[in-house]
């Protein structure tokens, strides 16, 4: 038996659950600063960089977590679980907003993102290669930028990206691929090596 | 997290790639050139300020109120997590803290005096003790003597017994040292007795000229005893009736 209590920002994130399903208050402190950010970024990605939709969305989906905590399935890994629900959430308001009917996987893809871009580069150094990456990414394909943006932004392996847009991992693999060699050739002005 | 061909470009070195790594990645990057290419632009995409949003405090304050509406706090009492450590409830009862600690409070106390017992301190207390009464009645010997009355020498009480003309013969004598009686009993001053005579100062004995005692009674009297309070006494004088 143990005498002292493991702290919370030593436990796992399904071990959080399994606290929030027993309503431990400290547990879903300690789950929404881990994963706050992460899912509002996430959502402002992928809602048309709306920051009160994002910011919604994101409470929405905790809400869920505070409602029904015992809908997550403890053998599921809950980041990939998170993330789907974020997907589902997403290709929801997609439909909501009718903005899928000419793309494959719910996003315009002549959705104007330049003010926003606008703001943003200001806080970065490589203003140039942040712009070119922006843009490149905007001439990609969805369901090839969204897998690139998954594996690169929020980290997750191949095998998460799979759970989370419920796809085969060599599906996966393969728009993994494909990014990397677009971004690779449409960015190779900016590489140093090859400019030497 | 899994290894993938990303992770392989960007940890390893061209020359240090296997077979299996080589054909795997041969179709983004054949040469080494382009291997090179290939890591410093994920390097550079990793490295990139990724914009983080930082949510707002109204959102977490009302997700706060929210928890706190669908799981109702139960008040929190001290005992109930001591009872909860001390007394487990999904744990066995020999697992249990609280008998344990029984346990072993138990054994210690059977245990205890056999630890305590020591033979050597005990000689040494046995001749202490010896000492002490040794002591001790020197000590009452001393105070009986130095408390002592001068009492006078007692003649010892002779009681003529009557003549009961029974078969015992002639009359007899019984010569019995009186105790002290309680104050409570009748004082009766002999003053013809020659024994009191001899032992009182002629001074007390005389001063009143009626001849009353004026002395000290203490000193110089004697207590009659009822009978009734010496049994074995009163046996003798009503075997004489």
């Amino acid at each position: 038996m143990r005498l002292i209590k493991t702290p919370y920002s030593k436990l796992s994130d399904e071990e959080l659950m399994i606290a929030i399903i027993n309503g431990d208050k400290r547990a879903f402190d300690e789950l929404y600063q881990r994963y706050s950010g992460p899912l509002v970024s996430y959502f402002f990605r992928m809602l048309w960089k709306d920051r009160e939709k994002a910011e919604d969305f994101m409470h929405d989906l905790f809400a869920k977590i505070v409602r029904k905590p015992d809908f997550f399935d403890p053998t599921r890994k809950f980041k990939t679980w998170m993330y789907s629900v974020a997907n589902n959430m997403c290709k929801n308001e997609y439909k909501k907003q009718e903005v899928r009917k000419n793309t494959s996987n719910g996003l315009d893809s002549s959705y104007s993102v330049s003010d926003v871009n606008a703001n943003v580069l200001h806080e970065v150094q490589d203003v140039q290669f942040r712009s070119k990456f922006e843009e490149s990414m905007e001439l990609l394909d969805d369901k090839h930028s969204e897998a690139f943006k998954l594996r690169h932004i929020d980290g997750l392996s191949i095998k998460e990206i799979a759970e989370v847009l419920e796809l085969n991992e060599g599906t996966v693999k393969s728009r993994l691929f494909y990014a990397t060699k677009y971004l690779a050739t449409s960015l190779k002005d900016f590489n140093p090596i090859l400019n030497q | 997290m899994e290894r993938d061909y990303l992770d392989i470009i960007k940890d390893k070195e061209f020359i240090e790639l296997t077979t299996d790594e080589r054909s795997e990645i041969s179709e983004l990057c054949a040469s080494e050139d382009e291997f090179n290419a290939m890591k410093a632009m994920l390097f550079q995409i990793d490295g990139m300020v990724v914009e983080t949003i930082e949510p707002r405090k109204e959102t977490k304050e009302s997700l706060d109120q929210l928890f706190v509406q669908t799981h109702p706090k139960v008040a929190p009492l001290w005992y109930n997590s001591v009872l909860a450590v001390v007394i487990p409830k999904d744990k066995p009862i020999y697992r249990q803290p609280i008998m344990q600690l029984a346990a072993a409070f138990l054994i210690f106390w059977m245990v205890y005096p056999f630890f305590s017992t020591d033979l050597a301190n005990n000689t040494t207390q046995l001749a202490q003790v010896e000492k002490t009464e040794v002591e001790k009645q020197a000590e009452t010997n001393d105070e009986l003597e130095s408390n002592e009355v001068e009492l006078p020498t007692e003649e010892p009480l002779n009681v003529a017994a009557p003549s009961t003309g029974s078969s015992q013969g002639p009359d007899y004598l019984v010569e019995r040292n009186m105790p002290l009686a309680p104050a409570s009993s009748s004082l009766v001053v002999d003053a013809t007795s020659p024994a009191m005579m001899d032992d009182v100062s002629s001074d007390e004995f005389w001063s009143h000229p009626d001849g009353v005692f004026t002395g000290s009674a203490e000193s110089t009297i004697s207590y009659a005893q009822p009978a009734d309070e010496t049994a074995d006494l009163l046996d003798l004088l009503t075997a004489t009736f």
